[in-house]
Formats: C-alpha cells, structure tokens, sequence
C-alpha cells in the first residue's frame, strides 16, 4: 500500500465542487481533497515553494480540473502541468459543462487522462466517479521523481 | 498631325489611324510628284519633238525651195546660152528664139515666163508675147540688184498678175559681154503658189506660220501660209526680226528660237521662216494633260475619299473604343467599390455571426453551470426525499414512488396527512425535473446550432440519389411504424456541403413522418427540377399541414406549428433554413390544412462555401 494520493480539485462553482466532492464520497473515495476556487491559487499551490512542493514527503496527485475558471482557462492550468517535471506524471481529470469535440481533442493533446462532461444526471455521474475512485485504488500512481 | 510628333514616336506607338493618315499622305504626296514629273518630262519631250519637227520641216521645205531654184536657174542657163555672143537688135526680132524660150518653160512646172532686158532696162524678148511688148525694167528693184550682183541668180520682189491675180516673183540673173560689162538680165517668173500649195499639205502643228522672206535692203515677205485675210500684209516673222538683227558675218545658213526655225535657201537671200506658235508645246502637252490627268485626279480622289473613309472609319471605332474603356474603367470602379462594400459588409456580417456564435456558446455554457447545480442538488433533494419518507412513513421506506398502505402506519390521520407531504413534495421534484429536461434540451439546440454555425462547408458534388435514400434507409423505422411511403424520384446532383445536405433533407423528412394525419396512409415523395443554374428539390407530403399564418414562424427558433403532439424543440426547420442560406439557397414553404405540406429547397447548381 503505498501513500494516499492526494486530490485537488480546481473548480470555481462551490455548488460543483460540492456536489463532486459529495458523490465522490458517496463513491467510497476517502481521500484527502485540496479544493481551489481559482486558477490562481491553484497554481500557487501547486507549483509555489510553500505549496504542494513544500511537503517533505510529498503525496502522489490526482488533479481535478474545470476548464471555465473566472481568472483563467484550466487548459492553461493543464498545460502548465504537463509541461512540468514533477507534475507531469499526475493525472488529470478534466471535468467540464460541455462536449465540445474540439475542446475535448485539445485537451487529450495536452495530456489530459480523463475527461469528462458534467452531466446532469448524477446517477451517471455518481458511476463516472466511482469507476475513477476503482481506478485510484486499482492504479498505482508513479512515485514523482 | 505633325511630322515631327510621328517622328519621335517608334511604328509601335503609332495608332492605327495614325498609319492611315501617313499611309495616305504618303500616297497622295507619291501621286501628285509622280504626276508633276511625268507632266515636266511629258512636256519637255514634247517641246523637243516639236522643235525636232520643225527643224526637219525647215530642211525639206527648203529642199522643196531649192528645187524651184533649180529649175529656174536651168531655165536661165538655157536663155542666157541661147542668146550668148548675139545682139540685142537680133534678139529682139527672133521669133524663132522666141518659140524656142516657150518650148523651154512649157516643160517646166512653176515657171511662168522668160524675160530678157538689155542693160537700159529694155524688155527685147519674153515667152509671154511676140512682138516683144514695150516695158522697162530699170525701176525694178531686181533690174538694179542684178545689175549689182556677180552673176549668181538674184529673186525679186512679189509680183501679183494684173490679170489673172496669181502672186510671182521674179528669179534674175547679171548678162554680161566678153569684157564682163553688165549686158542686161535674164529672168523667170516663178510661181509663189509653188510654195504656198506644198505648204498647205505638210503637216505642221496647229497655228504654224510658214513665211517665204525675200533679203534684202528692205526685206519683204513673199508668201505666207496660212494666207493673210485679203487686203491686209503679211506680218513678218518675229524670228527674221531677231535674224536680222544679228550682226551679218555670224549669220547662218539656219537660225533657231525655241518655236521657230529659220533656213536659207541655196545661197539665194531668199529664206523659209518656220514659226510655231509659242504654245505649240503646250498645247500638245495640254492634249496629254487632258489624257493623263483624269487618271491622275481619279486616282488622288479614290485614294482621298479612302483616307477620309478610313479615317471617319477610326475616329468612330477611337471614339467607340474610348467610350468603351471609360464604360470599362467605370464598371471597374463600380466593381471595385461594390465588391469594397460587399468585402466590407461581409466582414461585417462574418464579425456578427461570429459574435453570435461565441455569444450563444457562452451563453449556453454559462446557462449550463448553474442548471447542473439545480440538477444536482435536485438528486440530493430526492434522495434526502427518500430518506424523509422513510422517517415520515417507516413501512415505505426507499419506496417513495409507490406510498405504502396507510394501514401498515399507526395514527391514520397523521400517516394521510404525511402523505399528501410527501405526493406535493413529489410533485415539486417532477417538475422541477422536467423543467430541468427541457432546458437542458434547449442549451444542447443552442449549443448545437452555434456549433454548425461555425462549421466550414466542405463543397463536393454530392449524389442526391444516393444522399436521399441512405435518409430512407435511416427512417425507415420510423416510415415502417407510420406506415408510411417514401418515394424518391431520380434527382439530379449538386456540388454542396454532404453533411448539411444531409441535415436539411433528414430534418425535412423526419418532419413529414412526424407530421403524417393519423389515419391516412402517408406518402412523402421527393422530387427536383432544374430551374436555370438552380435545383429546385421537392419534399412533399400528404400530412395535416400548417397553417398559412405559420408559414414565417416554422422557420424561426423554438417556434412550432399545430397541434404541440409530438416531440421537439423547435430547431430542425431553424436549422434547414440557416444552412439553406448559407449554401446561397432559399426555403419555401406551401402548405394546405389537412391536406399535406410541400417544401422547396433551392440551391445553386454549386453552392457557396
């Protein structure tokens, strides 16, 4: 068993990020959730010296990402942390209102994992993120270097 | 036009009417010094052949001259031999003598009479007349001349007969004795009309004079041809004027003007004058003007009127040709603004459009976010709902669709009471849902329509055959469960957008089944014309129809016709007319309540992209 991977979630809609949160949860997934209402802050926590990158020992990561952000676009976010030696080998989560192919296409080019349109029936949600919590459990996060 | 502007210009620059005009001037120029030449040739040739026949009459009529001269001078040589060594007295009584002198003239042509005159002057003997007749010849001129004379022949004056009219002239000649005393004088009356009828016949240019001149102290003309008027003198030649005035020792035997020749004859003073009028010449070079020049003006007239002709010709065709360019250079202005404005309008419109787009992509995004929230929390609402239930009705727990029997709960009233809660609340959630389905079902149309909006049109000929029956096959479900035909006539194809054309006639399709009358077979067909540079495609079927009032608002967004019986938003016909105008086609519609629906699409033969 190796360390709880740690997740942040970027979204900037608190009723989103709580309603993600609560069927995660709801998903049998108890582990440790980093929200952020920004890209800013976000950022700041993942690349700043007293951030993510402080802990001593740091925790595997699993991002959650919402590409309509008030100060930014999460593909900005996403690129940024592909293009990042200590990140790039998180994965990301896109989660988004839309299905636009070609926005879906641009993020799977940037190294996106996952990207999934938020729907409205959460039933089919509450499915999506239960099979991401089996998939957290299954997958064995590589170690950052 | 000037020259010299055509000489700083290469042929190149030269326009055509330019050409013509040099061409034509060349032309003229060419004819007019090619006439004048050959008229100053013409004319000089002919003031030599004139001057040539002159010189060559002069000659033989001096020749013919001479020849008179001849004879008589036989006949003076035959008297004076006849009379040599022998008295006058003798002479003068010696009809035998005289006979013999008649018998010498009568075979001698011209020659009149011999006359013999001793040295006082005294006729003694003449072939006129026997006894000799009395007459003295000393107040002659001739007599004193011959007298003077060294025995070479001298010519007298003009006699014209007292009798029979006929001028003559008198050819003498010195007797002398032994010694060399002057002894009297042998002569002849010559005819003048020896002269004068040979002249008549020559052929001479038209207004010649030919003089017979007579040398001496005062010079006379004997004859002249042609005859003076009666009662007036010959005229004397001008040329003997400018002869005479000559100094005597360079004198010739020919003198010659330009027209006029004169020649002596023998070595007598007696000399043939020859004068052609002065415009001899002229007037035979006029004779060839008048052949030649018609030509000549014919040619210069032609050869004007085609340059006028031509250059009438190039001035309409220049005139035309401005005319055309500045209608040209106009309609290019014209153009280049039209298609300015066009440019610009486009750009405009594309500006909207797209501003459209990202505003209804916005617009349903951000409709999108809060609409999960609702969504969301609704679930957690029904599923809060199902836990409430469970408390308010225990024995239905988890079952909140079906309520349980009032009799499994204690406190009847509170249980009924508990559920009509819960059936509001229910109800609430219903709606609440229902109301979610449909927007959401709106923001995807929204969505969906901005997407295609910005779609680029890929233009390929598309086969409408092809195109329209895959539709069928799609709908064939559908057309099965309505019991419905399609038929689909031999279309012809199109250069288009695959995909749109696929939206507008599935939308068009999707909506005749839809739309079928219950009860009646249905029967959707499918047709097209060519209309000019158009296709005009044809769906029509034998539905309930729309109202003529709803013709407009079928075409518009979320706006549906007739009885709201069926599924729909409201879009598809939205849909196929913004993409029928965009392929640069129109939509129509006709319609009869109850009777069935005809929709013409018309799209060029190649579509805008």
């Amino acid at each position: 068993m190796g360390i709880a991977v740690k997740i942040v979630m970027v979204e900037d809609d608190e009723g989103h990020a709580r309603l993600i949160e609560k069927n995660i949860r709801r998903a049998g997934v108890a582990n440790d959730i980093a929200a952020f209402s920004d890209g800013t802050s976000a950022l700041h926590y993942l690349f700043s010296a007293d951030g993510l990158r402080s802990e001593a020992n740091p925790h595997p990561t699993l991002i959650l990402l919402d590409l309509n952000l008030p100060d930014m676009s999460g593909i900005e976010i996403l690129k940024r942390i592909k293009e990042d030696d200590h990140l790039r080998c998180a994965p990301v989560v896109v989660l988004t209102t839309t299905d636009d192919k070609g926005e879906i296409q641009r993020c799977y080019e940037l190294g996106c994992n996952v990207y999934i349109t938020k729907p409205l029936n959460y039933d089919s949600f509450a499915d999506a993120i239960r099979q991401l919590g089996l998939f957290f459990s299954v997958i064995q996060i590589p170690e950052p270097a | 036009m000037s020259v010299f502007r055509i000489a700083g210009k290469t042929a190149r620059d030269l326009s055509a009417g330019q050409i013509l005009q040099l061409m034509g001037a060349c032309g003229l120029a060419l004819i007019l010094l090619g006439t004048s030449y050959l008229a100053w040739s013409e004319h000089r040739s002919i003031a030599a052949s004139n001057a040539r026949a002159l010189r060559s009459t002069a000659y033989f009529l001096t020749d013919h001259g001479d020849r008179l001269l001849e004879v008589a001078s036989i006949a003076l040589n035959t008297t004076s031999d006849a009379i040599a060594k022998r008295s006058w007295d003798s002479i003068e009584h010696d009809s035998d003598l005289q006979r013999q002198l008649r018998a010498t003239i009568s075979g001698m042509p011209h020659i009149d009479d011999i006359w013999l005159n001793d040295a006082s002057g005294r006729l003694r003997l003449t072939s006129l007349a026997f006894p000799t007749p009395v007459s003295n010849a000393s107040d002659r001129l001739v007599f004193s001349e011959a007298r003077a004379s060294h025995g070479e022949m001298v010519a007298g004056e003009r006699i014209v007969g007292k009798v029979i009219h006929q001028p003559t002239f008198l050819l003498a000649r010195r007797l002398q004795d032994q010694s060399g005393a002057f002894n009297g004088m042998v002569s002849v009356t010559a005819d003048l009309s020896y002269f004068s009828d040979y002249w008549s016949k020559v052929k001479l240019p038209a207004g010649t004079v030919v003089s017979l001149m007579r040398a001496s102290a005062s010079s006379e003309v004997l004859v002249q041809f042609p005859e003076p008027p009666p009662g007036k003198k010959p005229k004397t030649p001008g040329i003997w004027k400018q002869y005479a005035a000559e100094p005597a020792a360079t004198r010739g035997a020919t003198f010659e003007t330009g027209a006029a020749v004169l020649r002596q004859i023998g070595h007598l003073p007696l000399y043939i004058a020859i004068e052609a009028p002065p415009d001899a010449a002229l007037r035979g070079w006029y004779g060839w003007l008048t052949m030649t020049l018609p030509f000549a003006g014919f040619a210069f007239l032609c050869l004007s009127g085609l340059m006028v002709a031509g250059l009438m010709q190039n001035r309409r065709e220049t005139a035309t040709r401005t005319e055309l360019e500045q209608a040209q250079k106009r309609l290019i202005e014209v153009n280049a603004g039209l298609e300015n404005a066009i440019a610009q309008r486009t750009a405009e419109l594309t500006e909207t459009n797209e501003d459209v787009q990202r505003f209804a992509y916005i617009v349903s995004h951000d409709l999108r976010a809060p609409l999960i929230n609702i969504m969301g929390f609704t679930s957690e609402l029904a599923a809060l709902r199902g836990q409430i239930g469970a408390i308010l009705l225990p024995q239905a727990a988890g079952a909140h669709g079906s309520p349980p029997a009032p009799e499994q709960v204690g406190g009847g009233d509170a249980l009924a009471a508990n559920r009509v809660l819960l059936e509001d609340f229910d109800e609430a959630l219903g709606f609440i849902k229902s109301s979610i389905d449909k927007m959401d079902r709106l923001i995807n149309a929204i969505l969906s329509l901005s997407r295609q909006g910005g779609r680029r049109f890929e233009i390929a000929p598309v086969d409408m055959n092809a195109l329209l029956h895959a539709i069928g096959d799609a709908t064939a479900h559908q057309l099965l469960e309505a019991e419905a035909d399609l038929v689909i006539e031999d279309l012809p194809p199109l250069e288009g957008d695959r995909l749109a054309m696929e939206q507008i006639f599935s939308n068009l399709i999707d909506n005749a089944v839809k739309y079928l009358r219950p009860g009646v077979p249905g029967r959707i067909k499918v047709s097209a014309r060519r209309a000019g540079s158009f296709i005009v495609y044809i769906v029509q079927d034998n539905g309930r129809g729309i109202s003529p009032d709803d013709y407009k608002r079928i075409f518009e967004l979320f706006r549906r016709s007739g009885v709201q019986d069926r599924q729909g938003e409201g879009i598809g016909l939205a849909n196929v007319k913004a993409l029928v105008r965009r392929l640069g086609g129109v939509v129509t519609v006709e319609s009869e309540l109850g009777a069935g629906t005809v929709f013409k699409v018309t799209l060029p033969q190649r579509c805008r992209a």
